[in-house]
């Protein structure tokens, strides 16, 4: 088994972990929100550190599992040949940034649960401004990776001249 | 200028079908073989199948459904739309290149048949052609109904229309759909695509400005009137809360990737490098598109909240609500006719794969050979299709909602679990077997649909395709490993080391 596919195996096994986990602890009131008191068809959260506190550990492992599977999957392909090193260690690199967005928006989060003051970045409480901005901005790394890195990790000049080796001899379906 | 409102608005949407009627009759001049039908003869640019990516890959769910489930559960589905940078990137990483070369060394028309090519099974292709079509049924059936329904809406303001039934602005609207899907079939929709793509991105800047002008305080003032509502509402989890939303971070993630629609346009493209350009184009459209979903929703949700404009009779109202209280009538007349395209350019996408089922993927897994005379087939297919998906949409309305219910269990999710165990994974991994194949499109149609026949939901709002898809892909690579490796045909094992 590739060492990717071994990667992207346990990480889906800490995702079906960790669901196992919430399942079987009992839901608390409201735990997916409650119909709003006085407009129909809106909802509430309502006590947001009662629905939480019963499933905080599972939901970081549902967190860093998720995250952890979606960038492995991205391994898969990378995990090859002498360039491979190197475009390893920029996923990584992207994926340790997503970790410390995920922990920032976590920390930030309790800190709000907890009582603190929130401030307000860009328009959103700041929990809500790194999930909106910094979230959706790591994300866009893959994204510039995969246009500034094309050429020397998706589809290289080895690949192309063995796929127009492949056309010439059109091998066929056998 | 205001009273002109009403004509602004059914003369843009009138305007964009007349359009889309001519892009179908210029279109159908191009369109001389089964392989222009189905694929464009692999021959557009980046910037035409970009758009294509983007447009096809949001529905009116983006202009109607994204907004009324922000205004009703907060900042809950920003999670889908964030992970959508993940989910394209994902895509593009793992199979844009390996479909577009098998699609050039096999000449293959669809994603059946790439799933063929690959595991050397026709039982894989004849699954994965019938999953496809009933999951096109139901989502067609949707489009179509939510199409009649905006026409309605806005033509029973008038005067000379205020009686019009539901069923004539079904006609109306399929009329044009069938019109240019026929005609011009891929060709057709991916220059529609285009259209409505470039109309979508317009009327999303224009929206964005617009809701953000509404506070004088701009959109913090719209989250601090949520959070004396209501804090969790405009808190990361929104009312959802973590569970579910990391449900959604999963299954959008990673089963955007498997979207039939969206990957078989990956074999479009005339070079393999255009894939640089496609994927931040894809991404440009998407963002702008979200940022509307997200602010109309956040803007409604705090007039709403802060006692500004009386509740809404339903969430989805809270885009078209938005547009006749607060935008501009040109911006109104844009934005409609991006609905319309954004209706229209996931259902011609649909249409497309669903003929391609019936007339080649279906036909080649029972008997080995595609219907005769492909082109002539696919046209009545479509045809076909889309009068079955009508007759869905409208029995949907008057009589039982639950048999599109059902066939939509066959759609997002299903594709998600049933398509990226087989294709995201196995266009990348040699050991993947055709037993572990099976096993994750049977077992995808089959959590999907006990969820759906027996209506059983899961705690803390999680999403059960999550669940289908996790089981899926855990299926597939344990069943991969336990089952005998198999010899892959020359050319794709020598593709999947490119």
């Amino acid at each position: 088994m590739s060492n990717a596919i071994k990667l992207l195996l346990i990480n889906l096994l800490i995702v079906l972990g960790a669901t196992v986990w919430i399942m079987l602890t009992p839901e608390p009131a409201g735990a997916a929100g409650v119909a709003h008191d006085s407009i129909p068809g809106m909802r509430k959260g309502g006590d947001g550190a009662a629905r939480f506190s019963a499933i905080f550990v599972p939901v970081l492992l549902l967190q860093y599992g998720t995250l952890s599977a979606i960038l492995s999957l991205i391994l898969v392909p990378l995990w090859r040949g002498s360039n491979g090193t190197k475009a390893l260690s920029i996923i990584y690199s992207i994926s340790g940034l997503s970790v410390v967005v995920w922990i920032a928006i976590m920390v930030t989060y309790n800190a709000y649960l907890a009582g603190d003051a929130t401030p307000y970045v860009l328009g959103f409480p700041l929990p809500s401004a790194l999930t909106v901005y910094a979230v959706w901005g790591v994300g866009l790394l893959l994204t510039f990776f995969y246009v500034f890195g094309f050429d020397k990790y998706v589809y290289t000049p080895e690949d192309r001249e063995g796929f127009e080796a492949l056309l010439k001899g059109k091998v066929g379906g056998e | 200028m205001e009273e002109l409102r009403q004509p602004i608005i059914l003369g843009s949407v009138l305007f964009y079908m007349v359009l889309c009627i001519g892009i179908g009759l210029w279109a159908m001049r191009k369109t001389k073989s089964a392989g222009d039908f189905f694929v464009a003869g692999r021959s557009l640019g980046p910037i035409v199948v970009g758009l294509a990516v983007f447009s096809s890959s949001l529905s009116g769910f983006g202009f109607v459904g994204g907004p009324g489930l922000v205004y009703s559960t907060g900042l809950s589905s920003v999670w889908m739309s964030t992970v959508t940078a993940f989910g394209f990137a994902i895509g593009f990483f793992l199979i844009a290149k390996r479909i577009r070369m098998i699609a050039e060394v096999r000449d293959t028309l669809s994603l059946p048949d790439i799933v063929a090519a690959r595991y050397n099974s026709e039982l894989a292709r004849g699954l994965t052609g019938a999953t496809i079509l009933l999951g096109v049924l139901g989502y067609m059936a949707t489009q179509i109904l939510a199409m009649a329904m905006v026409l309605k809406a806005l033509l029973s303001a008038t005067p000379m229309f205020g009686d019009i039934s539901l069923v004539t602005c079904a006609v109306i609207s399929t009329s044009v759909l069938i019109f240019y899907s026929v005609t011009g079939g891929i060709i057709a929709s991916v220059y529609t695509d285009l259209v409505q793509g470039s109309i979508m991105i317009v009327a999303g800047i224009l929206v964005v400005i617009t809701a953000a002008n509404v506070f004088d305080g701009g959109m913090t003032e719209v989250s601090q009137t949520i959070f004396a509502d209501d804090p969790e509402a405009i808190m990361p989890f929104g009312t959802v809360g973590a569970v579910g939303v990391l449900s959604w971070f999963f299954l959008f993630g990673l089963g955007l990737a498997g979207q039939p629609h969206i990957i078989t346009k990956m074999m479009m493209n005339r070079r393999i490098e255009d894939n640089k350009i496609i994927l931040p184009m894809s991404m440009l459209g998407y963002a702008v598109a979200v940022l509307l979903w997200v602010s109309v929703g956040l803007v409604m949700r705090a007039v709403v909240v802060g006692d500004m404009l009386t509740p809404l009779e339903a969430a989805d109202q809270a885009a078209p609500v938005f547009l006749s209280e607060y935008a501009h009538p040109l911006l109104a007349g844009v934005v409609f006719a991006g609905l319309f395209a954004a209706i229209m350019s996931t259902a011609d996408a649909f249409l497309n794969i669903g003929a391609a089922a019936v007339v080649h993927d279906i036909p080649k897994a029972v008997r080995g050979m595609a219907m005769k005379a492909e082109l002539t087939s696919a046209r009545w297919a479509t045809v076909v299709i889309s009068l079955i998906a009508t007759g869905f949409a409208l029995y949907a309305h008057y009589g039982s909602g639950q048999l599109v219910a059902l066939l939509g269990a066959f759609g997002w999710g299903t594709f998600a679990a049933a398509i990226v165990p087989i294709v995201v994974i196995g266009l990348n991994w040699k050991r993947a077997t055709r037993p572990a194949a099976i096993t994750a499109i049977v077992f995808s149609l089959a959590i999907n649909l006990a969820f759906q026949l027996f209506g059983w939901s899961l705690p803390y709002a999680m999403h059960p395709g999550f669940l289908a898809l996790l089981v899926s892909m855990i299926l597939f690579i344990l069943v991969s490993l336990a089952t005998p490796e198999e010899k892959i045909s020359s050319d794709i094992d020598r593709i999947m080391g490119l």
